[in-house]
């Protein structure tokens, strides 16, 4: 028994670190970037797009990530599939430490993967939640850039946040 | 590692649900303080530690009165799109012979607080949440409806818990498309004045608002509403031309008027009701229905013909009402179009008890079903093998059956219910599974 080859177009992407990926259209077409450049340069289907800011590492993340979205879209919608979407995600975060995430983040931003994003954004969020000040500043790469007699005065006008709070465990 | 440019920055700092969270960050650095104010969310919640501390005699002085740090977060952000303001649920656990003063520092539906940061934002306001304290202001009837119709134009989504509101006042707000009522006393006995200030509404929740006798919710863009009703209003109806989805809640309303002909999901929990009138369903598709009288319900339902999934259970089957219970040919009288059958552990029992006094008459529309999922219950394994075995013989196109057993049951019991039923229908794919009371199904695969 013969089956016909399904010929799905595939895209070329090469990373800052000169690795090569092919996609299949269906996955590159998610990232809106990559979307918004076909939808104005038809014919630089062949081409192989340069992503010099995404590093091969964040890509195939970003691509099986992209892959199992569409999977699950392509089922029937139901309370079950939301769950285990909800267990993928949780997932694909769990793993991975606070620049990993900001990585990602960037690639995603840069790639213009809303879900992605908004599910990153949000996973950032929750691991700040209820953390010190010192976790928050490590997280973000940010100095303290406060004299004493000003953080005294900030401290001051927002101490009631760190008023009847449970210690961090940080 | 670069940082993240401010705009993402901004981003993951509006996903944090805590204006507390928030409020900590500032510290960090003097970016992060100015980023902290474009966030377009202010919420704010009092738990119990905050409540406790502020009013225990040693520490009350180091608390900042709750209501004064709300009014400081709304003064410093620039652009507020949403607000929410409650305390958290914890305090329901305050009984009233715990509190004998008649303080309103936690009376958050208060006019004369909501007025004093309300007027200031309500131009980009599109969300308003507030959850206020029952102990507070259960007994302080608030104006406060009036004033957000008057100057919330832009609010879309309305949500107001814990309160005895008045609608003296309330002006249309026709941009608004969600409204959320929980636990609130509405002086609006048949929800007139609701109907008529909020005609845009999309989605409407009512859960556990008392003070209702005949209402009525009449709604052109209606799609989605939620409506428990624990008191007992004399009829309940809803004329909704444009509903999609619909789960009703209630005990026994002695009428129940559906006029809401595109309804396509329906949930439905009604002990008794005496008059059930439905213009005709034409797209309902899938619908749950529990109720302690099936019997009688299932007579007075008549557009069954389009619904392909169905979930049926019976309330308060385990005390011995005296109704006449149900047998499985009933449903498929009703409902003879459906593919997907689920019976919770009552449904199961009076259709067991039906089929040991009458066995398991024919019905065509038994040959329509593809899947059965059962919350068995076992009294004598005899009877509940020979009553799946009359099902397996009765629908001929099942492919699916998935059972489920309460953990109380004997486990060499439930192998050999497992593997005679296997032998018996090896042409379906048998799934297996656990249920309890109050805790959802769990599914196992290889025995128990």
């Amino acid at each position: 028994m013969s089956m016909a080859a399904v010929e799905t177009k595939k895209i070329t992407l090469r990373t800052a670190d000169n690795h090569e990926f092919e996609v299949e259209e269906a996955i590159a077409m998610e990232f809106s970037t990559i979307k918004t450049f076909f939808d104005e340069n038809p014919d630089a289907s062949e081409d192989t797009i340069p992503l010099p800011n995404v590093t091969s590492k964040c890509l195939s993340a970003i691509i099986e990530y992209c892959k199992s979205h569409l999977a699950f879209r392509a089922r029937e919608t139901s309370s079950s599939i939301d769950e285990q979407v909800r267990t993928y995600d949780e997932e694909f975060v769990k793993a991975r430490d606070n620049e990993s995430l900001k990585e990602l983040i960037l690639a995603a931003n840069y790639l213009n993967i809303k879900a992605l994003l908004d599910m990153l954004n949000q996973a950032v969020a929750d691991r700040i939640k209820n953390k010190s000040v010192e976790y928050v500043r490590r997280f973000f790469g940010l100095e303290n850039d406060y004299t004493p007699e000003e953080e005294a005065a900030i401290r001051a006008e927002n101490e009631w946040a760190f008023e009847g709070v449970d210690p961090d465990d940080d | 590692m670069e940082d993240l440019p401010q705009p993402l920055v901004v981003e993951i700092l509006n996903r944090l649900t805590d204006s507390t969270d928030l409020a900590r960050c500032r510290l960090a650095s003097k970016t992060l303080n100015s980023l902290s104010h474009e966030v377009r969310s202010v919420n704010l919640l009092c738990n119990l530690s905050r409540y406790l501390k502020s009013r225990s005699p040693e520490t009350e002085a180091h608390v900042t009165p709750f209501k004064a740090i709300f009014n400081n977060l709304v003064r410093e952000s620039r652009c507020l799109n949403s607000v929410s303001i409650g305390v958290d649920k914890s305090l329901r656990e305050i009984s009233y012979d715990d509190v004998d003063d008649e303080s309103d520092d936690l009376y958050l539906s208060d006019v004369g607080f909501v007025k004093e940061w309300l007027p200031k934002i309500c131009g980009d306001l599109r969300k308003l949440s507030i959850s206020d304290f029952w102990i507070q202001s259960c007994w302080r009837k608030s104006d406060v409806l009036s004033l957000i119709s008057s100057c919330c134009n832009n609010l879309m989504e309305l949500e107001l818990k814990n309160a005895w509101l008045s609608v003296d006042g309330l002006n249309p707000m026709t941009r608004l498309t969600n409204l959320t009522l929980e636990f609130i006393r509405l002086e609006d006995e048949d929800l007139s004045k609701i109907n008529d200030c909020f005609p845009s509404l999309r989605v409407l929740n009512l859960v556990g608002v008392g003070g209702l006798k005949d209402p009525k919710i009449h709604l052109l863009h209606l799609k989605a509403c939620l409506w428990t009703v624990s008191n007992a209003p004399l009829s309940l109806t809803i004329s909704a031309p444009n509903l999609v989805k619909l789960r009703l809640k209630c005990v026994k309303p002695k009428s129940l008027v559906l006029d809401t002909p595109l309804l396509s999901d329906f949930h439905l929990s009604v002990e008794e009701v005496y008059d059930f009138r439905v213009k005709e369903f034409c797209n309902l598709e899938n619908f749950l229905l529990e109720s302690s009288s099936l019997c009688s319900l299932l007579g007075m339902f008549t557009s069954g013909k389009s619904i392909k999934k169905l979930t049926v259970d019976s309330l308060k089957w385990n005390e011995a009402l005296e109704t006449r219970k149900f047998g499985l040919e009933a449903l498929f009288d009703v409902f003879p179009n459906v593919i997907s059958l689920n019976l919770g552990p009552g449904a199961w029992s009076e259709a067991e008890i039906c089929f040991r006094k009458g066995g398991l008459k024919d019905r065509n529309a038994m040959k329509e079903l593809t899947e059965i999922v059962a919350h068995l219950v076992v009294y004598d394994i005899e009877v509940t093998l020979s009553f799946i075995y009359s099902i397996l013989d009765k629908c001929t196109n099942l492919s699916d059956m998935a059972l489920l057993l309460h953990p109380k049951e004997d486990s060499r019991a439930a192998s050999s219910l497992i593997s005679r039923c296997t032998t018996y229908g090896p042409r379906v794919r048998w799934r297996w599974g656990m249920w309890k009371e109050g805790s959802k199904d769990t599914w196992v695969f290889v025995g128990i």
